[in-house]
C-alpha cells in the first residue's frame, strides 16, 4: 500500500477511536455520584427549582439521549460551562492548556535528550562503571514517587539554596501580557529577556520532576535496543570494513534502535498528562491538572468531561503521530 | 514441595532459573529489600518505638536527634534573606501551594532553639509531636496490603480477559483489546482518580481503583503469551485428542504462560505501591490519621519549611520498597529470559 494511502487511512482510523473513546468517558463519568442540578442551585433548592433545572440541563433525559446531545454539542465545540465558575469549560481549557502543554514539552524535551544520550553511551560502554550507574539510577527513577522528588528539589533549590522558586509559572511582581499562553515562547519572541529567564527559572524543577520517569523509561529502552542492534551481523560488518566509531553508532546501529525509543517516547506522553497532575499540585502550577482534580473534587462535571476527553485526545494524537512516524524511520514497515 | 524437589532433580526451567536468580546481584538486592519490609510490615506494632496514632503536643516539629547544626540553618530561611534574593515569597501564586505554608511557619515563631524534647526521635516528629520513625514503619502494612489487594484485583480481572483474547482469537480477541487500549489512552493516575471518584474516597475503594487500572497490562501480558503457546504442537495434539478448552488453557496455557505473569506481577506491585501513596497523597486514598506513606507526604507538605523529615522519611521509604520490587522484577525477568512487551 502507497504510504500516502496508510497515513490517510491512519489518520480516519482516529474518528471510531475518539469516538468509543468519548462514549466510555460518558460512561465513566456518567457513574460518579452527584447531581449537577443541586451542585449548581445549592443545598436548600425548592424540589421545583431542581427539577426545573434538570429539564433545562436534560437531566431528565435518558442516557442515550444525552449522550446523543453530548456528541452533538462537541461536534460543534461547545463543551459547556463550568458549574462552579459559570465559564464555558472551553475557554477554561484554552486557558490552562498552554500551561500544562509548555510544562509536559519542555519535560518531554529533558526526557527524550538525556534519556537517549544515557542510553546509548550505557550501550556502547555496556558493563561499564558509567553503564551501572545509569542503569541503577533509572531503575531508582522509576521508583520515585515525583510529588515527593518535587519536595526535595523544592527543600534543596528553594529553600536550602534559594536558587528557583517554589512554584508559579512566573514571579507575580512582573507584568507580562502573554497572547499564546506559552510563556515562553512569548516572551522569547517579544525579545524580552528578563521575563523569559524567569519564565525559565519557574520552568526548570517542575519539568525535572515530570522529567524523571520518562527519562528514566527511555534510557533503559534505547540501552537495551541499541545492545540488541549492536549484536547484528551488519555492525560487525561495517566495523570490520572500518567505518568510524561514532558514525557506526549513530548512523548504522541508533538509526535501527529508534523504533521501540520512538514507541516508549509516544507511550510516555500518557504517562506525562497524568505526572502533570501531581507535579502540578506540588509546584503550584496553574495547568490542566489541577483543574481537572479540582473539577473531580468539586464534582465539576463539564470540567471533568472536557478535561479527560483532552487528556485522552492528546494521547490518542500522539500515538497516531507515532505510528506515522514508523513509517518513516523504517522503509521497510508497509501496512 | 515434593514436585519442586522433583523439579530440581530434573534441573529443568525453574531450577535452573532459580540458579541464574540466585546469581544476578539485582534481584538479590531487590529480594533482601522485599524481605525486609515485609518483616516490617509484620513486625510493625512491636518494633516502633512509640504509638504511630499519637503524639506528646509538646514534642511537635523536633528534628531526628542526629540532625546536627550543620544541617541547612532554618533560622536563615525563614528570616527571609535567601528568599529575598530569589524571590521565593514572591513568585507562588497566591492560591494554595507552599504559600501558604510560609504563612504557616512564621505564625509558628521561632523553632527548635532551646526545647527539650520528651524521647528520642529517629526520623523526628510531625506538627503534633507524633514519631515519624513509628509512622513510617506502620506504613509498611498500608503498602504491603494494598499492593497485595490491588495486584489481586487486577490480577483476577486481567488474566481471564488475557486468556479469551489469546485463546479465542477473532470478535472476541478485537473488542477485548480494543477495549483494553481504550482504557490505557485515559493516564492511569487520572483513571485511578475517575474510579475513586466513583467510588467514594477510601483505602478500600483506592485498591479496587488501582486494581482496574492494572488490568490492561495484565492482559496484554498473558494474550502475549497465549497467542505463542496456543500454535505450539502439543496444545495442537492436545485438542486433536478431544481435550476441553478448560483443560487446554488450564493445563498447558496458564502453565507456560506463568514466567511473564511472574514478572508482571513484580512490576505491577511496584507501581501498585506508587499509584497507592500518590491517591493517598491527594487526599483519595488512606485517610487522615492513619500512616499510610502518601497520606504522610501529604501532611509533610504543609511542614516542608518548618519540619522537612516529616517529608523526607515517607517519600524514602516509599522509593526503598517500590525499588526493591523493581530490582526483584528486573532480576526474575532477565532469569527466566522473559521478553516483555510494552
Amino acid at each position: 500500500m502507497r504510504t500516502g494511502t496508510y497515513i490517510l487511512r491512519r489518520v480516519l482510523y482516529m474518528i471510531p477511536v475518539l469516538l468509543v473513546l468519548s462514549f466510555v468517558i460518558f460512561m465513566i463519568i456518567e457513574a460518579i455520584p452527584g447531581d449537577p442540578a443541586q451542585i449548581m442551585l445549592g443545598q436548600h433548592a425548592t424540589p421545583e427549582a431542581l427539577e426545573r433545572m434538570r429539564h433545562s440541563l436534560g437531566l431528565d433525559q435518558p442516557w442515550f439521549t444525552r449522550y446523543a446531545l453530548f456528541i452533538g454539542r462537541l461536534l460543534k465545540g461547545d463543551l459547556g460551562s463550568s458549574i462552579l465558575s459559570g465559564r464555558t469549560v472551553l475557554s477554561e481549557l484554552g486557558e490552562k492548556a498552554p500551561a500544562t502543554l509548555e510544562l509536559s514539552i519542555f519535560a518531554l524535551f529533558i526526557a527524550v535528550t538525556l534519556g537517549i544520550l544515557a542510553g546509548f553511551i550505557s550501550a556502547w560502554k555496556q558493563n561499564s562503571l558509567f553503564d551501572y550507574i545509569a542503569m541503577f539510577s533509572s531503575l531508582v527513577g522509576v521508583s520515585i514517587p515525583i510529588y515527593w522528588l518535587g519536595f526535595m528539589l523544592i527543600i534543596l533549590f528553594s529553600l536550602t539554596l534559594g536558587w528557583l522558586p517554589t512554584g508559579g509559572r512566573i514571579s507575580s511582581l512582573i507584568d507580562f501580557q502573554s497572547t499564546t499562553g506559552f510563556l515562553l515562547l512569548d516572551s522569547l519572541a517579544a525579545g524580552n529577556w528578563t521575563v523569559a529567564a524567569d519564565v525559565a527559572r519557574h520552568l526548570l524543577l517542575p519539568s525535572i520532576c515530570l522529567a524523571t520517569v520518562p527519562m528514566a523509561t527511555i534510557a533503559r529502552m534505547t540501552r537495551s535496543s541499541m545492545l540488541e542492534t549492536l549484536n547484528q551481523d551488519y555492525i560487525r560488518t561495517a566495523r570490520a570494513k572500518g567505518v568510524k566509531v561514532m558514525r557506526l553508532l549513530s548512523v548504522h546501529a541508533f538509526k535501527n534502535a529508534a523504533i521501540p525509543v520512538v514507541t516508549v517516547v509516544g507511550l510516555q506522553f500518557g504517562y506525562l498528562m497524568g505526572g502533570a497532575i501531581l507535579t502540578e499540585m506540588v509546584f503550584s502550577w496553574p495547568g490542566i491538572g489541577r483543574w481537572l482534580l479540582d473539577g473531580i473534587l468539586g464534582r465539576d462535571f463539564p470540567v471533568i468531561t472536557g478535561g479527560t476527553l483532552f487528556v485522552a485526545s492528546i494521547f490518542v494524537l500522539v500515538n497516531m503521530v507515532v505510528d506515522i512516524l514508523y513509517v518513516f524511520l523504517d522503509p521497510r514497515i508497509r501496512y | 514441595m515434593k514436585k519442586l524437589q522433583n523439579f530440581s532433580q530434573r534441573r529443568g526451567l525453574w531450577h535452573d532459573s532459580w540458579r541464574r536468580l540466585k546469581r544476578s546481584r539485582n534481584a538479590g538486592l531487590g529480594l533482601v529489600i522485599v524481605l525486609l519490609i515485609v518483616g516490617i510490615a509484620i513486625l510493625a506494632p512491636w518494633i516502633a518505638p512509640y504509638d504511630p496514632l499519637h503524639g506528646i503536643i509538646e514534642d511537635n516539629n523536633l528534628p531526628p536527634f542526629w540532625w546536627g547544626s550543620s544541617e541547612p540553618s532554618l533560622e536563615e530561611v525563614l528570616s527571609g534573606q535567601k528568599a529575598k534574593e530569589s524571590g521565593l515569597s514572591l513568585s507562588a501564586p497566591l492560591d494554595g501551594g507552599v504559600q501558604e505554608t510560609t504563612v504557616f511557619t512564621f505564625d509558628q515563631g521561632p523553632l527548635n532553639e532551646g526545647r527539650k524534647a520528651h524521647r528520642r526521635y529517629l526520623f523526628g516528629s510531625d506538627d503534633v509531636g507524633r514519631d515519624v520513625f513509628s509512622r513510617v514503619l506502620h506504613g509498611a502494612r498500608y503498602s504491603l496490603v494494598i499492593g497485595l489487594i490491588s495486584v489481586l484485583v487486577g490480577l483476577c480481572i486481567g488474566t481471564p480477559l488475557g486468556l479469551a483474547a489469546g485463546y479465542w482469537g477473532g470478535r472476541i480477541d478485537s473488542f477485548i483489546m480494543r477495549s483494553m487500549d481504550i482504557l490505557m489512552a485515559i493516564p492511569y493516575v487520572l483513571l485511578a482518580i475517575l474510579i475513586v471518584a466513583i467510588l467514594g474516597p477510601g483505602i478500600w475503594n483506592a485498591m479496587i481503583a488501582i486494581g482496574i487500572v492494572q488490568v490492561p497490562q495484565f492482559a496484554r501480558v498473558i494474550r502475549g503469551s497465549v497467542l505463542t503457546v496456543r500454535e505450539l504442537e502439543y496444545v495442537q495434539a492436545a485438542k486433536v485428542l478431544g481435550a476441553s478448552d478448560g483443560h487446554i488453557i488450564r493445563i498447558h496455557i496458564l502453565r507456560n504462560s506463568l514466567s511473564p505473569l511472574i514478572v508482571q506481577t513484580s512490576l505491577t506491585f511496584a507501581s501498585a505501591i506508587l499509584s497507592a501513596a500518590a491517591l493517598g497523597f491527594l487526599g483519595l486514598g488512606a485517610q487522615a490519621p492513619a500512616p499510610e506513606w502518601g497520606a504522610m507526604l501529604a501532611d509533610g507538605r504543609k511542614l516542608l519549611l518548618s519540619s522537612p523529615w516529616a517529608a523526607i522519611f515517607p517519600g524514602a521509604a516509599i522509593v526503598f520498597f517500590v525499588l526493591g520490587f523493581n530490582l526483584l522484577g528486573d532480576g526474575i525477568r532477565d532469569a527466566l529470559d522473559v521478553r516483555m512487551k510494552h
